[in-house]
């Protein structure tokens, strides 16, 4: 790692968590930008928790080293980090007001009486809880108490802040609505932001970039239409947004592009595995770029199966495709560009092989 | 009760005694056969003391089953209920002589109707109409014979801090306690009742800083002696005697002890009073009495009974003529007058 | 089903009051009752029964009950003080443990519980004699030239009361210091409190409530004792249990004894009323710290605040010695080791004594025997006793868990005005001395032919327990979630199924260790026994007292040696079975 690159707001090299024979994180290494909102995105055990700990200082890593501004933070203690973490249950004090759950951090760091006073009522109002102010935790709704433990963050100015699945325990319209809360706040305050969630609607979202994880590692990183259009891997691929997934063995590759033999056929695709030595790949084209009818020349690639099932979505319908081989494709049909096929009829379906990707 | 006058009785329990033992063939109705008593007595050695003595004897002259069950130390409460609630879990009961005055104030004892021929040799304090008395203990003063550079005399070593140097333990209890006191303070024990108290708690204030260890349990003084706890302490013949047993170097001064007596009683209105009379005169015998000295340190109350008890025996119990004549009757009328506010002020004066 | 059962069906339905009503109904006979029936005594006069408030002059008259209350009070506070500051960081350390290994430690902190304290007081009269065990120690190590006075003092009397009283605060602070979330100290920190600040703003106050429910336990149950004070106390310690037994064994004087008995009645109650003033009765039994914070406004919260914050600063040098990661839990074993030393230490005694040679309580023994055991086997007056002890306790804590069990269910789901009350009568066997409840039990059993009888002892035991039953059940109940029954019955069952199926499993931990609870205090029970026994169904208590009155001799050790291993075996099987 170079020494310009531990300019960056934090920076991880080659950070991993055993314990014992179990490994929670494989040795990581990325570096987040100051004012940047990265969304760490995986299924539950993928490893993002234990990472977000140990940027937080809350666990130890194994191995590896931790920057924050240039400096090595790997071992300083959790409460001379000066993050902000906000849980996912908000772990607010049930003994004291909103208030002073709020002015708590403000008191650790030893802020004047009046200061106090003022910053705390100033965050509360941005938070629409002034009125609450004196009430206890267990008074307050789940979209109110969240907001709580988002005002104690923010109200310290924090570099960093964390958060850990904070709207996983919302319901969706209030999660969608708390989703812009903290994108306004991120932008009003211009911190950086390391957020860790499950839900991939959530990440497009709000994120600047997106790590994809599994399995105690990263699959892959990056702004979120690069991963939506150029998954690295077949989980990436999955994970975020939908996929139909032609798997086979991979036939030939160049720089950029690389042919796939599958039940279905022989198809070209760019090449964008990110490990490029496995010969298992598969084949990848997003529904809204696949199409009926057959191939109509050179540049596109085709498949033709039947049509098990019609689902009316209301901006289009989705058509649901089993090859031959048992595999389901599912693709967007606009009603209005051509006749729509029965339930039961053989149809063609195409793509453009610059649409397709391969991966590993 | 003066000194000669003790003695005076009990040598003449002694002469009337021989002709006593004519009267003892008691009954030989087997009637009784399937007839039982259960008979409340202080636990633990006494529960086998009192079988050889007097359980086993007497089921074998009359076929009645005796049950002998522990009671508790001080069983007043539980007499009174028997008796006003009607529920006769006990028949017979051993009663201390300040019990059986509490007792027979509320009318709870029934007469026992004793056969003076067959309690003629029994000394006279230990007979009364529904009480008989069948051991004596005695509150004396014991030692520590290895520790104690000299022999004390009498309970003037108690108070006596050069002479006798060491660690000092008293019985939480002004019973015993306050004439021990006006003894140490040369009270002749004839002329102790009714106690000058004022004196009694002025002398005791002379070494109340020096007393060591409380004692409330009859066990504890046993083990505060045993363990080298306390070096001098004033308690109960037979719980030193018990250290004496277990190889402690402990020794007892007679001299200035003051004895009482524990015996039977029997719960007013008992349906089965006439078996419970039956055994209690059973009891009187000298030689039943002689039985249980060989397991406890008490006095036979029937004097003759040390016709049967070896003297080396003899020497430990409180009512062998040695021994006796030392000693004198602690008063219980004076302390069941006195004992509730005597008892107030002496808890008044251990904490002030 | 027929009009009239459905009817009563539907009553049990509309109120769940009524699942108290067995613990009630046995409570108004056997304890209300006689209760009321003893306090008659103190303002009558025994022999005309005409009302009269002469014994109740008495006491203006005779300051040394007044100065016996003020010694009373001090050390029932000294020894509920001590037992919650000296049991806090135990229960801090097992709370911070898996379950699993929670549990087989909380066993060694329960081990003194299950030792009748008759054995234990003996076992600290050898421990801190003039001559004892501590004394030869130090004066070999030549830490001290004269042995230490440290019995027959109020140090001896503090130390055996709190050796007796720390299970019992550190079991009652467990539960709610289980229930802290741990989260809230890692977000503390995250937000840059050090580690004392940590604590003291965060984690300590949370823990409040199940210090003072462990403070009101210990303080009153420690306003009854007698006999730590009488044997490991010296001219100064004389508490007001003492002069009751006094007053009834030795003087007879029920109504003084009654009158003495309402004052120490009153000031259990005052107690309770000031506990409940700051942190709400229900708290007693409650795992949810936060429920029981009270919103205190204004100048107390404030001090309370300004004491925690001063707390932090002055522990605020000592942070460097612990881990420097968020959670606290890697503090140190030391103290935790030497508090369980303390707790098992005269068991220490106890078991050498067990297996000695000599006839007497010598310690160290000289050798090794096994007479006393044989002893023991060989008895029937011991074995009947241990037999009949195990089937009482066995009974009462079928009869204890199943009535305080559903009287704490019934409570949970009420919302009646008569919560409170109800509330107050199943907690009120635990408030009242038990000499004052064994002597009017005793009065009432005797003239309904319920003493000597098996009956009358499972009784009298049920009453102690079910308080200890019904609080720990209505621990579980507090976090028990009630949406569990409605989903149980949208599926298809009846009342009695969800019981069955749903609630008693959920709450099978709960429910075992009120069983145990009750058990215990049966096992150990010796007033009750002493009054209700009448000597022909002695328990194993009472068979130890009238040893212990009577002859001291290893046969008592052998006997506790014996009571433990089978005890622990039981405690254990328990343990699997909660699983």
């Amino acid at each position: 790692m170079t020494a310009a690159s531990r300019q960056n707001k934090l920076v991880l090299e080659g950070l991993s968590k055993r314990y014992g024979a179990f490994t929670a994180l494989e040795p990581t290494s990325l570096s987040v930008d100051d004012g940047e909102f990265l969304t760490l995105l995986g299924p539950s055990g993928s490893g993002k928790t234990t990472l977000l700990q140990m940027i937080s200082g809350l666990t130890e890593p194994s191995e590896g080293k931790l920057w924050v501004d240039g400096e090595d933070w790997t071992f300083r203690p959790v409460n001379q980090r000066g993050m902000g973490l906000v849980f996912q249950h908000y772990a607010l004090f049930p003994h004291m007001t909103v208030a002073e759950n709020v002015a708590f951090p403000l008191q650790m760091r030893k802020l004047p009486q009046a200061e106090l006073r003022s910053r705390v009522d100033e965050t509360l109002k941005k938070v629409q809880l002034d009125a609450f102010a004196h009430r206890f935790p267990k008074e307050l709704s789940g979209g109110q108490q969240q907001r709580v433990a988002l005002a104690r963050c923010f109200v310290f100015r924090p570099r960093l802040i964390l958060m850990d699945e904070p709207l996983g325990a919302l319901d969706k319209a209030l999660r969608e609505n708390m989703q812009m809360e903290i994108r306004r706040l991120h932008k009003e305050y211009g911190t950086t932001v390391v957020y860790v969630t499950h839900d991939q609607e959530e990440a497009l979202v709000m994120s600047d970039r997106i790590c994809v994880m599994n399995h105690a590692k990263v699959e892959q990183l990056g702004a979120p239409h690069r991963i939506y259009a150029d998954p690295e891997t077949l989980f990436a691929a999955t994970f975020i947004g939908h996929s139909n997934v032609l798997t086979g063995k991979r036939l030939s590759m160049d720089d950029r592009t690389a042919v796939i033999r599958t039940p279905s056929g022989d198809f070209r695709g760019a090449y964008t595995a990110r490990d490029r030595g496995t010969e298992k790949v598969a084949l990848i084209v997003r529904p809204e770029q696949m199409r009926l009818g057959p191939p109509p020349d050179g540049e596109y690639d085709g498949v033709t199966g039947r049509l098990n099932d019609l689902v009316y979505v209301g901006a289009d319908t989705r058509l649901l495709v089993s090859l031959p081989d048992s595999t389901e494709i599912m693709l967007r049909h606009d009603p209005a560009t051509g006749a729509m096929p029965a339930i039961g009829d053989q149809v063609a379906v195409h793509w453009a092989k610059s649409a397709a990707r391969i991966v590993s | 009760m003066t000194k000669d006058g003790i003695l005076e009785m009990s040598r003449r329990g002694l002469l009337i005694g021989g002709a006593a033992v004519l009267a003892t063939p008691m009954l030989a109705r087997r009637s009784w056969a399937s007839q039982s008593l259960v008979v409340a007595d202080p636990g633990g050695p006494f529960t086998e003391g009192y079988r050889r003595a007097f359980y086993e004897p007497f089921t074998a002259e009359t076929g009645i089953t005796i049950n002998g069950v522990a009671r508790d130390a001080e069983p007043t409460a539980q007499f009174k209920s028997i008796v006003e609630t009607k529920s006769y879990i006990w028949d017979v009961c051993t009663l201390t002589l300040s019990a059986r005055l509490i007792l027979e104030e509320e009318d709870l004892l029934e007469p026992l109707n004793l056969d003076p021929a067959k309690v003629a040799d029994v000394m006279p304090e230990a007979v009364h109409p529904n009480m008989l008395g069948v051991d004596v203990y005695s509150a004396v003063l014991a030692y520590n014979a290895d520790t104690l550079p000299e022999a004390p005399e009498g309970w003037a070593a108690m108070w006596d801090l050069e002479r006798f140097p060491g660690r000092r333990c008293l019985r939480r209890n002004p019973i015993d306690t306050l004439e021990i006191a006006l003894m140490a303070d040369g009270v002749a024990p004839a002329d102790l009742y009714p106690l000058d108290v004022d004196r009694a708690f002025r002398k005791l204030d002379e070494i109340k800083d020096h007393i060591d260890v409380w004692w409330t349990g009859g066990a504890q003084s046993t083990q505060l002696l045993e363990s080298g706890e306390v070096d001098l302490i004033a308690g109960w013949n037979a719980r030193f005697q018990a250290a004496v047993d277990n190889g402690a170097p402990v020794k007892i001064v007679w001299n200035g002890g003051l004895y009482s007596i524990e015996g039977w009683g029997i719960p007013k209105g008992n349906p089965k009073a006439d078996l419970a009379r039956e055994f209690v005169a059973f009891c009187a015998q000298a030689e039943m009495q002689a039985k249980y000295t060989e397991d406890l340190a008490y006095g036979p109350t029937n004097l003759r009974a040390y016709d049967f008890i070896p003297p080396e025996r003899a020497a430990i119990l409180p009512t062998a003529p040695q021994n006796l004549a030392v000693m004198s009757l602690a008063s219980e009328p004076y302390w069941k007058e006195h004992r509730a506010e005597l008892t107030e002020r002496f808890n008044a004066w251990l904490l002030g | 089903m027929s009009s009239a059962p459905s009817l009563v069906l539907s009553r049990f339905r509309s109120n769940p009051l009524w699942l108290a009503l067995p613990a009630v109904l046995l409570l108004a006979a056997f304890f209300l009752f006689p209760m009321g029936r003893l306090f008659l005594l103190g303002v009558q006069d025994p022999q005309t029964g005409a009302l009269t408030a002469e014994h109740y002059l008495r006491l203006t008259e005779a300051p040394v009950y007044w100065r016996i209350l003020g010694i009373t009070f001090r050390i029932a506070i000294l020894t509920a003080l001590f037992s919650v500051i000296l049991g806090y960081p135990l229960a801090l350390w097992l709370s911070r443990m898996d379950s699993r290994k929670q549990s087989l430690l909380a066993l060694l902190v329960l081990l003194p519980f299950w030792t009748s304290y008759l054995v234990k007081t003996f076992a600290w009269m050898i421990l801190l004699g003039h001559r004892g065990v501590l004394n030869t120690l130090f004066v070999e190590a030549g830490l001290i030239e004269r042995p230490l006075g440290l019995m027959y003092n109020e140090l001896g009397v503090i130390i055996g009361m709190v050796h007796a009283m720390m299970p019992l605060a550190v079991l009652t602070m467990l539960p709610v210091m289980n229930g802290i979330d741990r989260r809230l100290t890692l977000a503390a920190g995250t937000m840059g409190a050090s580690r004392s600040q940590r604590f003291w703003l965060v984690y300590f106050p949370l823990s409040v409530p199940g210090a003072a429910a462990a403070g009101l336990l210990t303080f009153i149950t420690s306003l009854g004792f007698f006999i730590v004070p009488a044997f490991l106390g010296g001219s100064g310690q004389t508490m007001l249990a003492q002069t009751i037994i006094t007053q009834v064994q030795e003087l007879v004087n029920w109504s003084f004894a009654a009158v003495l008995a309402s004052l120490m009645v009153v000031a259990a109650l005052i107690s309770i009323w000031i506990y409940n003033r700051f942190f709400g009765l229900s708290t007693i039994s409650g795992g949810s710290s936060s429920d029981g914070v009270r919103a205190s406004s204004g100048i107390l919260r404030r001090l309370g605040r300004r004491f925690l914050e001063f707390m932090a600063w002055i522990s605020s040098p000592f942070d460097r010695f612990g881990s420097s990661i968020g959670n606290d839990d890697r503090g140190s074993a030391i103290y935790p080791v030497l508090a369980l030393i303390f707790l098992i230490a005269p068991m220490l005694v106890v078991f050498p004594l067990a297996f000695t040679s000599a006839s007497s309580l010598q310690f160290p023994p000289p050798g090794f025997s096994l007479r006393w055991f044989e002893q023991y086997v060989n008895s029937p007056v011991w074995i009947s006793a241990t037999i009949r002890s195990f089937g009482v306790a066995l009974a009462t804590a079928f009869c204890a868990t199943v009535l305080g069990g559903l009287a704490a269910l019934g409570l949970a789901r009420s919302r009646s005005r008569w919560n409170g009350p109800l509330f107050a009568l199943m907690l009120a066997p635990m408030v009242v001395p038990r000499i004052v409840i064994a002597v009017g039990l005793f009065y009432l059993m005797a003239q309904i032919g319920l003493v000597a009888t098996n009956t009358g002892l499972v009784i009298g035991h049920t009453l102690l327990a079910i308080p200890y039953c019904f609080i720990t059940i209505g621990a579980v109940l507090k976090s028990y979630d009630w949406r569990l029954n409605q989903a149980a019955e949208t599926l298809g069952a009846g009342r009695l199924t969800i019981l069955r199926r749903i609630t008693l499993p959920l709450l099978r931990g709960g429910v075992i260790a009120a069983g145990l609870f009750a058990f215990v205090t049966s096992f150990d029970e010796l007033t009750i026994a002493i009054f209700i026994s009448g000597g022909l169904r002695t328990t194993l208590p009472k068979q130890m007292w009238d040893d212990m009155f009577l002859q001291l001799n290893p046969t008592l050790a052998a006997v506790s040696v014996v009571v433990l291993v089978i005890v622990t075996a039981i405690l254990l099987a328990a343990q699997k079975l909660q699983k």
